[in-house]
């Protein structure tokens, strides 16, 4: 088994727009660690963009397709193609005790000429409350190299989390 | 001389950036100051328990200080066939476990069918494996993560990913999910058994925390 090496870390305390993990030099796989991650307002979708030279990429080239595992009722999926972020977290909830708890692995960031792949797995509870979990993978279809990958709600600001990134080596 | 004594005279030191010949004052003064590169290994090993003869049940009591964990698990099965891996935590380092209120959500994959399993209210979190019984080239592997276990404001949640060979029909299985205690308070220790009352009769089971998470 690999070793990881910290990349990046943000820990939110008090709220915040967005968060960004860059320092993505290498060819070596990359993990991303978040927990706690907690929107101000019920009732958000975490959001993800890539970045390229420490900015979030904004142009339409997300594709991601996931499987939400729930509690309340059928496993539903989700897919999207050619948005202008990923659209992987649903309708994350902010009451005591929820919170996401998400892991990321990145493929093929550092390189100029190949796509930007991720999987994803996640926990936590919706805004209902109800358990929500959320498996699958994605890809940024620019072949050019990312540096990182930035987060923010889709209203409203980020009251809690600690993102970690990680080098696995 | 630079601040920290080391050749070249005043390298500026980052983490990730460090430069020159240090000293092992160096390096503790570096660190403190958090401006050392961290060691390899923040995947940090706790603990590893092989099961070789049937037990109840699985514990680790020493969850060191992490925000996120994870688990691997190697070989597991139960003594009798339809007993997948459960888990349960623990308030007080193991003497004893919660029995109610977990809820999970898991999708299998077989080569037969595909299909999903779920509770709102459970007595561990299950399904982290196939129902498996028997030794190689039967027993499940696969990994979990474990958030929150020891932050006394957050649920303990889980997620997983496992696969093996069923042992009653020679099938491939594989399953992923995600689970949840929902009660916000610290759980210092786990336990890991098996889904339908008999023992652990086999497995290698690893504990790890993730530094710096």
């Amino acid at each position: 088994m690999g070793k990881l090496v910290q990349v990046a870390t943000n820990t939110v305390t008090s709220a915040v727009a967005s968060v960004t993990l860059t320092g993505i030099n290498s060819d070596d796989v990359y993990m991303i660690a978040m927990n706690n991650i907690v929107p101000v307002d019920n009732s958000r979708n975490l959001f993800v963009r890539v970045t390229k030279s420490g900015t979030p990429d904004t142009t339409s080239n997300y594709d991601v397709a996931g499987k939400q595992l729930r509690t309340d009722t059928t496993f539903s999926n989700s897919a999207s193609t050619n948005s202008d972020k990923f659209l992987i977290h649903f309708n994350q909830g902010n009451l005591t005790g929820e919170a996401n708890n998400i892991i990321y692995y990145l493929y093929n960031f550092n390189s100029s000429s190949e796509y930007s792949f991720i999987t994803f797995e996640e926990t936590g509870f919706n805004s209902t409350p109800n358990l929500m979990g959320n498996q699958g993978g994605g890809v940024h279809t620019v072949a050019s190299a990312s540096d990182g990958v930035h987060f923010y709600m889709s209203a409203g600001n980020i009251a809690s989390g600690t993102f970690t990134l990680y080098r696995v080596v | 001389m630079s601040e920290y004594g080391y050749i070249p005279e005043a390298p500026e030191q980052s983490a990730f950036n460090n430069k020159g010949i240090f000293s092992p004052k160096d390096i503790y003064n570096l660190d403190r100051a958090d401006k050392w590169t961290p060691q390899l290994g923040q995947l940090e090993l706790i603990e590893t328990q092989t099961v070789s003869g049937a037990v109840a049940g699985v514990d680790f009591t020493n969850l060191g200080d992490y925000n996120v964990h994870f688990i691997t698990t190697h070989s597991f099965s139960s003594a009798t066939d339809f007993g997948s891996l459960g888990l349960r935590v623990s308030t007080d380092s193991g003497s004893s476990f919660k029995t109610s209120s977990y809820q999970y959500a898991n999708q299998y994959a077989n080569v037969g069918n595909f299909g999903e399993q779920k509770s709102t209210s459970t007595d561990m979190i299950r399904q982290m494996t196939a129902p498996n019984s028997g030794s190689s080239p039967f027993g499940s592997n696969g990994y979990a993560y474990l958030y929150n276990f020891l932050n006394s404001g957050k649920f303990s949640f889980v997620t997983w990913h496992s696969t093996c060979l069923i042992s009653f029909n020679s099938n491939y299985e594989g399953y992923f999910g995600s689970g949840v205690y929902p009660v916000a308070e610290t759980h210092n220790a786990f336990r890991l058994m098996t889904t339908n009352s008999s023992n652990v009769d086999n497995g290698t089971i690893s504990l790890y925390g993730i530094g710096y998470s």
